[in-house]
């Protein structure tokens, strides 16, 4: 914890020239990216334009074909899964469709991954996850079971376990985009709040109004490449780049 | 046309066919459960897909699936004996259903392993979770979900299939009624007797499952 504060300057994640390939087709050009420790990154364009490719390279659900990743300044072995297992004991994941377990409650979804990989004892990561629920308005549904849940608290639920962990990161693949819109806003409530209390978030959205008002940067992709990035108002209100404008255009 | 179906000759035999039912379900109920459990670990070694161990483990399937079963106890009958395994009858039954029926239940089980969603997989590994942890943690108890109906099948072939230790001499239900029939010709008596037994048996197996599938399936009922 230390060395954390000590190393501020140092970004908390840092990926550089990130190549992905499938079979023929490229999905992810060269690209570079830099999280600092708070920062709320929000990633947005078109359709198979890599964002997806982009944030699973992060955590080695896809491991690059070429580039480099830093996690506060250490670099990671990315040949090696024990290597990429470390980077998600400390940077936590949300689906789009939230991917719980549904043979396990809700508790067990969420004290699974804690208890398992060493972290914590069963009653403390009990104890841990009932609190979490709590914060999330779903404190009487722990032993409740996936199938018996709406959209909306499945993705809380899920955003729960990624921090059960106690990351230092999480990184979101459009966690709104499978939800029916009036599910959209209690999500993005609980996203919002993890932001205000200060936490790293990589985050792919078509959101745009929330990234607006959540997320310190903005970064467009389009055809495996980051077209343009910067404070979210300015990528947003008056983007440089014609195709960010021709995206925005579109989806607003 | 003279035969007389006598049932009350049925009652009188109860003494040998309960010996023999009891020594039915008993090489039954141990082969079945040690079939599944095997099939359980010879499905995660080919889906995990161990180096070495996957290819032996496939190579076992196939010889199983397609040879008889009967020249499967014989060759752990008659065969074991000239490379130094001694075995019982009883041990030798066993041994044969079980190598019989976890070899089908390693493919029923690897296919309900490879119904295991990859988003699942995934949510897995983001969470910091080994892959065997994965595997014995989600895929194991969903797949086997999956697999229930099919090894259910596989399990009442194995019960049914220990009619075939009769040859090596194993006293159970067909072998009691052979006996019988060989010392006192109630033949159609005896086959009809042991009929009724084994239906009763698989039937009462086939409910038995299907409670159990019933109380698996409970976490995904809706409200
Ligand atoms: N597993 C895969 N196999 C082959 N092609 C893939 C795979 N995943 C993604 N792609 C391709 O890579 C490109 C980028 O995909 P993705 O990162 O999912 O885009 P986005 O998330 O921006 O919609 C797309 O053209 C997609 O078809
Ligand atoms: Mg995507």
């Amino acid at each position: 914890m230390t060395a954390c504060a000590s190393n501020r300057a140092v970004p908390l994640i840092a990926a550089e020239g990130l190549t992905k390939c499938f079979a023929k087709h490229t999905a992810l050009r060269a690209v570079s990216l830099s999280v600092a420790r708070g920062e709320v990154v929000a990633v947005i364009g078109p359709s198979g334009s890599g964002k997806s490719t982009l944030i699973r390279c992060l955590n080695g659900l896809l491991v690059p074909d070429a580039g480099t990743i830093r996690i506060d300044g250490a670099p990671v072995d990315m040949r090696q899964q024990r290597a990429w297992r470390a980077v998600r004991l400390r940077v936590g994941m949300v689906f789009q469709d939230c991917s719980l377990f549904p043979h396990l409650s809700v508790l067990q979804n969420i004290t699974l991954a804690p208890v398992r990989t060493g972290r914590m004892r069963r009653e403390q990561a009990a104890e841990t996850a009932r609190n979490l629920l709590a914060r999330v308005q779903l404190a009487d549904k722990a032993d409740a079971y996936p199938a018996q849940l709406s959209g909306g608290q499945l993705q809380r639920v899920a955003i729960v376990r990624a921090l059960a962990m106690a990351p230092e990161a999480l990184l979101l693949d459009e966690p709104t985009s499978a939800l029916d819109p009036e599910m959209i806003a209690e999500v993005l409530d609980v996203l919002r709040t993890l932001s205000r209390e200060g936490m790293t978030m990589v985050i792919v959205t078509h959101e745009i109004g929330f990234a607006r008002e959540a997320a310190s940067r903005v970064i467009f992709m389009d055809q495996a490449e980051i077209v343009e990035q910067g404070a979210a108002d300015a990528v947003l209100t008056a983007p440089r780049e014609a195709r960010t404008r021709t995206f925005l255009d579109k989806i607003l | 046309m003279s035969y007389q179906f006598d049932t009350s000759y049925i009652w009188g035999q109860s003494d040998a066919l309960g010996a023999g039912l009891l020594m039915t379900l008993k090489v039954s109920a141990i082969s079945i459960l040690a079939a599944v459990g095997i099939g359980i670990l010879g499905a995660i070694v080919r889906v995990m897909q161990v180096r070495g161990l996957s290819a032996v483990v496939a190579g076992y399937v196939s010889f199983i699936r397609n040879t008889p079963l009967l020249v499967q106890i014989f060759f752990i009958f008659y065969g074991l004996p000239s490379v130094g395994i001694h075995l019982s009858i009883f041990n030798s039954g066993v041994l044969a259903l079980v190598v019989w029926g976890a070899a089908y239940n390693v493919e029923n089980v690897r296919g309900g392993l490879l119904a295991v969603p990859d988003d699942l997989r995934d949510a897995g590994a983001a969470l910091g979770l080994k892959p065997i942890q994965f595997m014995l943690l989600i895929a194991v108890p969903l797949g086997v979900r999956v697999a229930l109906p099919s090894v259910l099948n596989t399990s009442i072939s194995i019960l049914k299939n220990s009619a075939y230790l009769q040859a090596i001499g194993l006293a159970e239900l067909t072998f009691v009624a052979m006996e019988r029939i060989s010392l006192e010709f109630r033949t159609l008596e005896m086959f009809a007797a042991i009929g009724i037994i084994y239906l009763a048996l698989v039937l009462g197996l086939s409910i038995a499952v299907r409670a159990l599938e019933k109380r698996l399936h409970r976490p995904f009922e809706t409200a």
